[in-house]
């Protein structure tokens, strides 16, 4: 049995090299998925992104900001950032963002 | 069997043996100063070295992936064994980039299944407004998930040497990419909460943070690729050379990088709310 | 627009020719069936260079490969007992 397995193996890998074992298959075989993958592409790619989409901005609710409490584990500062004046995040939002001891900087978005 | 005349033994083997390049030299010098770079960067030292750094990995990448073009398609160096290896070469490249994303799930996992006292022992930590899943996350799994779709298609087109269709399903490929990085550029300035707000902001920020980067790249990846094939530099019988497979490393790169972020998308955005 | 040979120059299109001409192995690595292989007639092993190391798997239950360096012209023996001679690789026998 043991001697089977490792013929076998040893056989794949001496052939390995030769093979075209990522893809074989016959030319008709080869149109046949890429006909199937293009109308995929048309038919189910669309309008999945539409419905996606116009439910993404449309409408699913918008992002809320919490209520500004000082707690200890939110608005972490154990050194500045080296950026700006080391107090505001890389994707700083005024809107959404509040800063350590200050709170929001400009009201809440309105949609 | 008789091979050729002997004029040229170094022609008459499968291996690629490589001639001396500066390029392993400049990219670790590269990367050294890009990690000394950032670092100083952090203690407030000016960003220099960075600069210097990040310009020379660029170059480095440049240079050395032009000399693999060339010497895959102008010089015919990328023989069946060869190209073998090569593949062999990206899966192993892909395993590791699995195991680096694991670490981000163990930290998300290991934060959220047991949430200290000071989060409020509650996930997400009190205080912290999560994204909504069903909005554009969902978006955009639609967006990779087709961006697979079409992919595929470009590469069966491939293999039927269908040129133009190759082409455009690669370009749809690549806008998809894009697509998806504005949109998550978009979420990461609307989100209520940032990397410095508790754990919760900051394993979702680091593990979305570098697959938004892996995107990047492989959009980058998917270009190049698309560049090269609208130069012919693709035929069908990738097996026998680098040729097609080229291509297939950039497309199995981008299925790694849909699937990362299914996984991301079910347990950070939807478990993780 | 390139086919497959086409596109492919260098010792790559070379392979595809030899391929095309029904020599499934151009560059000679394909495991060789051991038959024969006594001193008088060894089995013959081609190179390109005027060394080749080759693993012996000396019987159907080996589990283990044995890696004999051959020089060119020279016949060895292998621990199992058989015979192996390095022969030039257009050369003909």
């Amino acid at each position: 049995m043991a001697t089977k397995v490792f013929q076998s193996l040893r056989h794949q890998f001496a052939k390995g090299s030769t093979r075209n074992y990522a893809h074989a298959g016959s030319h008709e075989e080869h149109v046949a998925t890429a006909r199937r993958w293009k109308l995929m592409t048309y038919f189910l790619v669309p309008p999945a992104l539409l419905a996606t989409w116009y439910n993404a901005f449309y409408i699913s609710e918008h992002h809320q900001r919490p209520e500004y409490i000082e707690y200890d584990h939110l608005r972490i500062r154990t050194k500045a950032f080296p950026w700006g004046d080391g107090n505001h995040t890389l994707f700083h939002n005024p809107e959404m963002n509040a800063v350590p001891g200050v709170g929001y900087e400009a009201d809440p978005p309105h949609h | 069997m008789k091979l050729k005349p002997d004029t040229k033994k170094w022609l008459v083997n499968p291996y690629h043996l490589v001639e001396y390049s500066p390029w392993p030299l400049t990219g670790s010098l590269g990367a050294l100063m890009l990690t000394s770079g950032v670092a100083a960067w952090f203690h407030k030292f000016n960003m220099n070295l960075f600069y210097l750094g990040i310009m020379l990995i660029m170059i480095t990448m440049m240079q050395w992936w032009r000399d693999v073009t060339r010497e895959s398609t102008m010089m015919g160096f990328h023989t069946s064994k060869t190209a073998k290896g090569l593949r062999i070469g990206m899966i192993l490249f892909i395993i590791s980039e699995i195991c680096f994303f694991f670490a981000f799930f163990w930290a998300f996992f290991h934060s959220s299944l047991a949430p200290t006292i000071e989060l409020g022992s509650n996930w997400p930590p009190t205080g912290i407004n999560p994204l909504s899943p069903w909005s554009v996350p969902l978006l955009n799994t639609v967006v990779l998930l087709a961006s697979g779709i079409t992919v595929t298609w470009s590469h069966h087109s491939l293999m039927t040497s269908n040129y133009k269709e190759s082409a455009q399903s690669l370009m749809m490929t690549i806008l998809l990419g894009l697509y998806f990085t504005y949109l998550q550029g978009c979420e990461y300035i609307e989100t209520s909460f940032s990397l410095s707000d508790s754990i919760y902001g900051t394993t979702f920020f680091v593990a979305t943070g570098f697959h938004g980067l892996h995107v990047i790249i492989g959009t980058i990846f998917l270009f190049t690729c698309c560049m090269r094939h609208l130069k012919f530099h693709f035929t069908k019988t990738h097996y026998l050379g680098f040729e097609a497979a080229g291509m297939q490393a950039a497309a199995w790169y981008w299925h790694f990088v849909d699937v990362v972020w299914l996984f991301l998308f079910i347990s950070i955005y939807w478990w993780g709310s | 627009m390139p086919d497959e040979l086409g596109g492919a120059v260098g010792i790559e299109r070379w392979e595809l020719l030899q391929k095309a001409k029904g020599d499934m192995d151009p560059f000679l690595l394909d495991g060789i069936k051991l038959t024969h292989g006594t001193k008088d007639k060894p089995t013959i092993i081609r190179s390109v260079c005027d060394t080749r190391t080759i693993g012996c798997v000396c019987d159907d239950d080996a589990t283990t490969v044995r890696y004999i360096e051959l020089c060119m012209g020279e016949t060895r023996r292998c621990q199992c007992g058989h015979f192996f001679k390095l022969v030039d690789a257009d050369a003909e026998v």
